[in-house]
Parts: C-alpha cells; structure tokens; sequence
C-alpha cells in the first residue's frame, strides 16, 4: 500500500496546481448550473465546452470534464427538491420524497441531507476507484486484441440490455454508431470509407459536431413541448443543516446507497440512473415504515442522492483501467483522452500516473467545492431556475454552433451538427436513446483496430475468438443479452 | 417503482403513435429550426457579430409573449458583443468577419 500514498501524493500535486485547480472548480461550477437547469444535461455540457478543452493539457482539461459530470449530481438534486422538476434523470427519484419534504417546509434538511450524502459516497466511491483500478488494469494488461474486441462487444450489448425501452431500438442505435465510427480514411490502407465523394469527411464525422447535435441541439428542440412557468417553492429556506434525528435516519441510507451505487456505476449501461432508482427501491423495502415513503421520507432523498454520485463516481473505473466507456459521459471523456493523443486502455495508469492520479485527487478536491457551491449558495441556484427557457435556449445554441465551429473553422461541421440536431431530436420523438450511439461511435475505432489485429494474429481465422476462454466467454454472455429479450421480458423494468 | 416511470414514459404502442406528435409547439419548433439553419448558413458570408444578433433577435423577438421588441434587442446586442469578446478576444477563435470590419 506503500504506492498508494505515493501516488496519491503526486495526484494531488498535479490537482493542487493552479490551472487545475481552477479548471475543476469550473467544471464542478458548470456541473452544478447544468445540473439545476432542466433544458441541458451533462452529456450536453460536456459536449458543449469539449472544444474549449482542445487547448488545455489533456490531464486539465480531463479534470473539468469529470468536474461537470459529477457536480451534474449535485446540482440536479436542488431543482428535483424545491420544483419537482428533476434536473438531471438521476435525480427522478428524489423528487418523489424531496419534493414533499419541501412542501412541508423541511426543504432544507433535504437539500442538505442530498448534498452531505452526495459528498460521503463521492468520497468512499473515490477510495474504491484507488483501491481497485490498479489491480484491475493489471488484470487488463493481460489481455490480447481478441480479449479486448470480446470485452468491448460485451460492454456494448450490456450497455444495449440496459437502455429504456425495447431492446431492438438500443440495438440498432448501437449499430448506427458503429456505422458512423466508420467514415473517413481508413487508417491502415488510407483508402475513402463512406465518405460519398464528400471531401470533408475524409476526416471522419467529429465527436463534437455528432455529440452536441444530438444531446445539445436535439435536447433543446424536445424541450419546447415541456410547459413553461414552472412553480418554485419560494418560501425561505431556514436552515440547511439536517437535525440530528435526519442524521440518525438516513445514514444508514447513505451507506448502503453509496456500496449499491458504486458497482452499478461500473457495469456499462449502469451509471447513476440505475443506482438511484435501485437504492429507492432498496430503501423502501428495508424501511421500517414503508407507507412514509413518497411523503416525505428523508431516506428516499438520502438512499438515490447517494447511490447516484457512488454510481457516477464508479462509471470512472472501466474508462481508466480498460480504456471501455460505461456511458455517454465517460464515452466523451475517451474521446477526450484519444483527442488529446493518449491512448486508453490497461496501460493508462502506468503510462500517465499523473493523469489518473491527478483526476482522482482533483475529484476529492471537487467534492469539497461541491459541498461549498451548493450550500451556502443554493439561494443563487433558485434563481438561477427563474431564467425562462425561451431566454436560455438561444444561448444554448448559439454555444452549440460556436463550439462546432471554432473546432475546424469549417463551416461544415456546423451543418453536420444541425443535422444531426434535427435527427436527435426525431431520435427523441420516437423514443430512441441517443447514448448508445454515443458509445458506439467512440468505441467503433476500437472495436475495428482490435478486430483487425487479432484477424491478422490468427491470418483470418475467426475461431481465434471462440477458441481463448475470456473472449468466448464474453461474447457469449453478450450473444446471451442481446437475444435473451426475444424469449424473457427485460427483467430489469419489470421488477420493482 | 422503476415500472411506473417507465409506463408514464411508455403507454400502449398505437395510442403512443397518435400522442407523439400532440404536444409539439410546432411554432416554436419550425421558426427555431429555421433561425437556426439560418444562422449556420449567414455565419460565414455576413460574419460572426451580424448573424449573432440577427439570430438571437429572429428567436427572442418571435418568441416573445407579448410582443416586445425592446428586451430581445436589448439582449440580442449583449449576446453579439459578449460572444464576441469572450470568444474572439479572451479565447481567441477566429471568427468570421463577414461584411463588418471586425
């Protein structure tokens, strides 16, 4: 464990820098705000300041990204608590029981209750990312392109399994991104794959302009059907400070939310939308007063606030030690490691300690920050949600077409972008989830490197992936998942 | 728990093809899609500061409840300027001039 300290040292050497420091602070800053405003989610966020990272050193600009997503946490739980509008789809639960607390004038301790909470599973989830990323890279290292092409085909059908709604839709999403993944010129023959005679997609179709098409732009156009003039609770909050009975009631909440939430975030396809819909659940069932739950219970803002940010906290783990993304969010963070010319994967954390180390230690400082932005400032929070939509959605866009632009100057990417708005926003309509594609997209280029390598290792034969344990054991499993829907119904929406 | 979210989000498959489309604000939809390809298309041609504030304007000032025009103005040339200054002079993305000297 000697190592630990020592790389723990040279992680908050790198996060204690003034740079990084500053730009975690505004990661968590900009998580917060999009947290609390219900038109844009983090996914859109990140992908909105993506190209202001394009300058940074990619260990900053990994610590402002990661900033957004974990800070999107906290913010999302105020406008759940005190409009019964949840800012992010993590934070669904907590309106069932934060928002009655508030009615009854107890909107206070569940906003501090939602905050403490938040900050002690962001602390323990980040011990457990210490302690178990190292041996698990080392576990990674071990693996061949076989290995890897195996496990990132089961990431992606977990991922597939776990979306809302009907398998085939995920599925095809998925396949979509894969398809997209594939324009431009192939690395190995620099042959045009795709590319319709269309000059500028020699280069591939951008992150950036696909991302903040579909979650920024589409985002914006499907919020126009929400009613506008939403009713804030406007009575004065007394104090923030939970009692000491709120304490003895949902620390118990806190901690099993915190050891649920955790590995669901590390399952791809988990994160922290699962976590906090599983650890309501949990709590429900071992409260000794269930019939209080939904109204007002503070163990149901307590149990979801946690396991979201343990979950979120948690999707860190197979981005660093595997270089496979469990969900949009980290998906853009592996677009931004590879931007930035690292390349993800076991090695990661032996070959830049000091990014994975510096992220992790920033992600302690960020938590403390957290915990002092929402606070004491949370009046400015409410008032923050009082900026109509109509004012705040042109600026959204108008960031969405500067950001696409200032990438390549080219004019293209913009429309790629607005069409892929457009299309977003019919993904929306008809109920398909854009995050699959998202994650396929990025995962494309890797799935196709490790395809060809280890075609080439067996000169073309592809029983090279059924013939080495783990790959034939992941792809099974994933063969498993995708047409298990056929004969059972998806056992996780039927539960509960 | 999970389930009735998700009911909420689902209803039956046919009576969910004929709500798809109940709600949509398609005032609001189609005059924002449109500004918006506007924009992107203007943005080169007549420079980053005019097509700015031509967009914000098209959407604040159509969208607007009352029909103002002094806020959308008012916010339209703040936004310009704004986006000028912290994107052209602090960050330092080179953004179309267009017909406008600056």
């Amino acid at each position: 464990m000697g190592g630990l300290w020592e790389n723990l040292s040279l992680g908050f050497g790198v996060a204690f820098s003034v740079s990084n420091l500053l730009f975690c602070f505004i990661g968590v800053l900009i998580g917060t705000i999009t947290g609390v405003l219900p038109g844009i989610g983090p996914v859109g966020a990140i992908s909105l300041l993506f190209p202001l990272t394009y300058g940074m050193h990619p260990v900053t600009s990994i610590i402002m990204l990661a900033g957004i997503y974990y800070g999107a946490q906290y913010g999302g739980s105020t406008t759940s608590i005190l409009v019964n509008i949840p800012g992010e789809a993590s934070s669904v639960v907590t309106c069932l029981d934060g928002y009655q607390m508030a009615k009854q004038g107890r909107a206070g301790p569940a906003l501090g209750i939602a905050a403490f909470g938040s900050f002690i599973a962001g602390t323990i989830g980040i011990i457990f990312v210490m302690v178990l990323a190292f041996p698990l890279s080392e576990m990674g290292v071990k693996f061949g392109p076989p290995e890897y092409f195996s496990l990132a085909t089961l990431a992606l059908s977990i991922v597939i399994y776990l979306a809302q709604g009907p398998t085939l839709k995920a599925m095809i999403m998925a396949v979509l991104g894969v398809a997209l993944s594939q324009v431009g010129m192939d690395i190995m023959t620099s042959k045009a794959k795709f590319t319709f005679g269309i000059p500028a997609l020699l280069e591939g179709i951008g992150l950036v302009p696909l991302a903040m098409g579909l979650f920024g732009i589409g985002e914006v156009l499907s919020n126009f059907e929400q009613p506008e003039g939403i009713k804030i609770y406007e009575e004065k909050i007394e104090s923030i400070l939970p009692t000491l009975r709120d304490w003895k009631e949902s620390i118990g909440a806190i901690l099993r939310g915190t050891f649920l939430g955790f590995p669901l975030g590390v399952i791809p396809g988990g994160g922290a939308v699962i976590a906090s819909f599983v650890s309501y659940a949990v709590e429900k069932r071992v409260s000794k007063h269930p019939e209080k739950f939904g109204t007002g219970a503070i163990e149901g803002v307590a149990g979801p606030e946690s396991a979201n940010n343990a979950g979120s906290t948690g999707s860190f783990i197979p981005l660093f030690t595997l270089g496979i993304p469990s969900n949009a969010v980290t998906a853009l963070l592996l677009g931004g490691l590879i931007i930035h010319g690292m390349s993800p994967g076991p090695l990661l954390i032996k070959r830049n300690p000091e990014l994975f180390w510096g992220t992790i230690a920033s992600m302690y400082i960020g938590n403390v920050m957290l915990l002092i932005l929402n606070l004491p400032l949370i009046g400015l929070w409410v008032k923050l949600l009082k900026v109509p939509y109509r004012i705040l959605y042109p600026f959204i866009l108008f960031f969405c077409v500067i950001g696409a632009y200032s990438i390549n100057y080219s004019s293209f990417d913009v429309m790629l972008m607005f069409i892929f708005g457009g299309v977003g926003y019919l993904f929306r309509k008809f109920q398909y989830e854009p995050a699959p594609l998202i994650m396929a997209f990025i995962m494309g280029s890797m799935l196709e490197n490790s395809l060809r390598q280890s075609l080439a290792m067996s000169t073309g034969d592809l029983s090279i992936f059924i013939t080495r344990p783990i790959s034939v054991t992941c792809l099974a499993i994933a063969l498993f998942l995708l047409i298990s829907p056929v004969f059972f119904k998806k056992r996780v929406q039927a539960s509960h | 728990m999970f389930s009735s979210f998700l009911e909420g989000l689902k209803k039956g498959e046919n009576e969910k093809a004929r709500e798809i489309w109940r709600n949509v604000n398609w005032r609001k939809l189609s005059w924002t899609f449109l500004a918006l390809g506007g924009y992107i298309l203007l943005f080169k041609p007549i420079g980053f500061v005019l097509s700015t504030f031509l967009f914000f304007f098209s959407v604040l000032y159509s969208l607007a409840k009352p029909r103002k025009w002094l806020a959308p103005l008012v916010i339209s040339g703040c936004a310009a300027g704004l986006g000028y200054i912290v994107f052209y002079i602090c960050l330092g993305v080179e953004l179309p001039k267009g017909i406008l000297l600056f």
